[in-house]
């Protein structure tokens, strides 16, 4: 595991994992900056600003909520239930179970890739109110986040835990 | 009909294989709309509508308040005052813990970070001071529920979303109902500890030790007052509110309690990001859920259900029993995306008022956090105890009947939580 650390492939997901982070700070930081512009703005004409703030606020989130999923996943962290499996089946079963399960919901990314792709593509023209950016940028939070997600799924799945991850939210 | 049972059966058959939440909803749910006919590129439009919404907005604000007001230590503050006031009586530390949860709850929005954080604070010095572990674990698990119900709250910000709720009007119809669970959970409290003997001895605090944890805690003692306030005088909305506490937060946390650096404010807003997220891709997914449902006639087969018993007084009854027992398998906010809008309807159908039958669903449906096989508030402290289920389920017994109870006393007294509401104009 530690030459896999110091491969060329950690650095890539180490680049990609920054990234992702960055977007996903830089978006909530963004909300809260537009949300206190807003609330300023009715009150005091220094802050008041052109265009639809709120459509603003509001893709942006999409990307926040999309790439946010997509650690969520990695750390294990959306909600589920193991009591079942954990009373009912044995470890090895419980192992064959959860393989099964994780190719099952990499077929359904992989299905949210390509319409999502498909559904940015068709929005390319079409500006959004608030500002003069394409629709496109916020539907492409969708097929982003689900690559995300369908990298760390197959990471996990290939080596039997995270190969780049050392503990709960670190990269190691 | 064979729409409906394929896609509950589909979605608990997944659960139990044990799939995320939200991949179990939404993997069925993706297979019934091939089913129905609808274009597959539409899938991705409902999911982005369904995150597309400034009231959703509020729910990474509020927990990024949260996260903030953690970060800057404020936790502590909360404990060393309800301390000061509470922990005198018999069962001092469970009493410092209620009240504590109490007061955090108008900070924070979710029941689990709730748990978290006053419970890694009362829990440990709890065992050690020799209450029992099951003492420990249920009084925690039962304050934290209080965090959804007294405002902010996220599962209220979920219900309005579903069923054009005011959030305004519900967050101030939780507070009274909230500090109700709490003076409940009490009094129990109280009881439990002179039987069991938890009562220790200690110097009364001075006037000087009461004047300064007030100072110090009065930084959360204010904030419901301002979220509060501000949606009542309209100077803000709900989710602007939410801003609000965000800049309150970071404000105290750089400047006064200066326990948050710049450099860590990445971190805080990349855990709020997480933690919201895990909320809104279940909203995001749960809207293709919605569209099946609305498209098959769900809300009218659920209305119609219920309408089979003949007395409105057993009908509400049996929409609790339902939530109670689902509640034990299914985590509250996938029971409000499922049922919120079936219920609300039937509610309405009853004659009961939105926000009164709206604060309701919301209590009766957190109560499944707390009870196991899955109670994701009760694994917290479980966690942080090194507790089993069976060594506390039986005191869990007494203090989920102060919870139904208190469930009974808001469904039979409507001004319970329309009062408030009433009083502040917002109805």
């Amino acid at each position: 595991m530690n030459t896999l650390n110091s491969s060329i492939w950690a650095h890539l997901y180490r680049f990609l994992d920054m990234c992702r982070n960055v977007v996903i700070v830089l978006a909530l930081a963004a909300t809260v900056v537009l949300c206190t512009i807003e609330i300023l703005g009715r009150h005091l004409d220094v802050f008041r600003w052109g265009g639809d703030l709120e459509e603003l606020i509001r893709y942006l989130s999409i990307w926040v909520v999309f790439l946010g999923a997509s650690v969520a996943l990695r750390r294990g962290a959306h909600f589920n239930v193991d009591y079942f499996q954990e009373k009912f089946l044995a470890p090895e079963t419980r192992k064959r179970v959860q393989k099964a399960v994780s190719i099952a919901i990499a077929a359904f990314l992989l299905m949210i890739i390509w319409y999502g792709t498909l559904k940015t593509f068709q929005n390319l023209d079409q500006n959004i109110k608030a500002a003069p950016l394409p629709f496109a940028i916020f539907y492409l939070a969708i097929p982003i986040g689900s690559a995300y997600m369908l990298l760390d799924l197959l990471l996990m799945l290939a080596f039997g835990r995270h190969p780049f991850v050392a503990e709960e939210g670190k990269v190691s | 009909m064979i729409v409906i049972i394929g896609l509950f059966l589909g979605l608990i058959a997944l659960m139990i294989l044990g799939f995320p939440m939200v991949f179990a909803i939404a993997i069925p749910s993706f297979l019934a709309t091939l089913y129905l006919g609808v274009p597959p590129v539409s899938l991705i439009t409902m999911m982005f509508s369904g995150v597309d919404s400034f009231a959703l907005m509020a729910i990474p604000f509020f927990i990024l308040a949260g996260n903030l007001m953690e970060e800057a230590g404020i936790t502590k503050r909360i404990v060393d005052f309800a301390n000061i006031v509470v922990g005198r009586m018999p069962g001092g530390l469970g009493q410092v813990n209620i009240a504590g949860s109490m007061v955090l709850s108008g900070i924070s929005g979710s029941g689990v970070s709730d748990a978290a954080a006053i419970g890694s604070l009362t829990i440990p010095p709890m065992l050690r001071q020799g209450y029992h572990k099951d003492f420990a674990v249920c009084v925690t698990a039962c304050a934290a529920s209080m965090g959804p119900i007294i405002p902010p709250s996220i599962a209220m910000i979920l219900y309005c979303y579903y069923t054009n709720v005011s959030v305004g009007a519900m967050f101030v119809g939780g507070a009274v109902p909230g500090v109700l669970i709490g003076l409940g959970l009490m009094a129990l409290t109280y009881y439990v500890s002179v039987r069991r003997g938890y009562v220790f001895k200690s110097a009364p605090p001075s006037f000087a030790d009461v004047l300064l944890a007030t100072r110090r805690a009065s930084i959360a003692l204010m904030m419901p007052f301002v979220i509060i306030g501000g949606i009542i005088s309209g100077v803000f909305t709900a989710t602007e509110s939410g801003v609000v506490a965000v800049v309150y937060a970071l404000t105290y946390g750089l400047f006064i309690s200066r326990a948050i650096s710049v450099r860590r404010l990445a971190p805080i807003l990349l855990e709020a990001a997480v933690l919201t997220s895990v909320v809104l891709f279940i909203v995001a997914c749960s809207t293709i859920f919605g569209n099946v449902l609305s498209r098959v006639g769900f809300q009218s087969f659920v209305v119609g259900s219920f309408a089979l018993i003949d007395q409105p007084i057993l009908q509400i009854l049996a929409i609790m029993a339902v939530l109670l027992l689902l509640g034990c398998f299914i985590d509250p906010v996938v029971l409000i995306l499922m049922f919120a809008v079936p219920l609300a309807a039937v509610g309405a159908k009853l004659g009961y008022h939105p926000i009164h039958f709206g604060v309701w669903f919301i209590i009766v449906t957190l109560y499944g956090a707390v009870t196991p096989p899955v109670g994701t508030i009760l694994y917290v402290a479980m966690s942080i105890a090194n507790a089993k289920v069976d060594e506390v389920v039986v005191l869990l017994i007494p203090y989920m009947a102060v919870l139904i109870l208190v469930a009974i006393l808001v469904l039979f007294i409507p001004e319970l939580t329309l009062w408030l509401p009433r009083f502040a104009g917002l109805l």
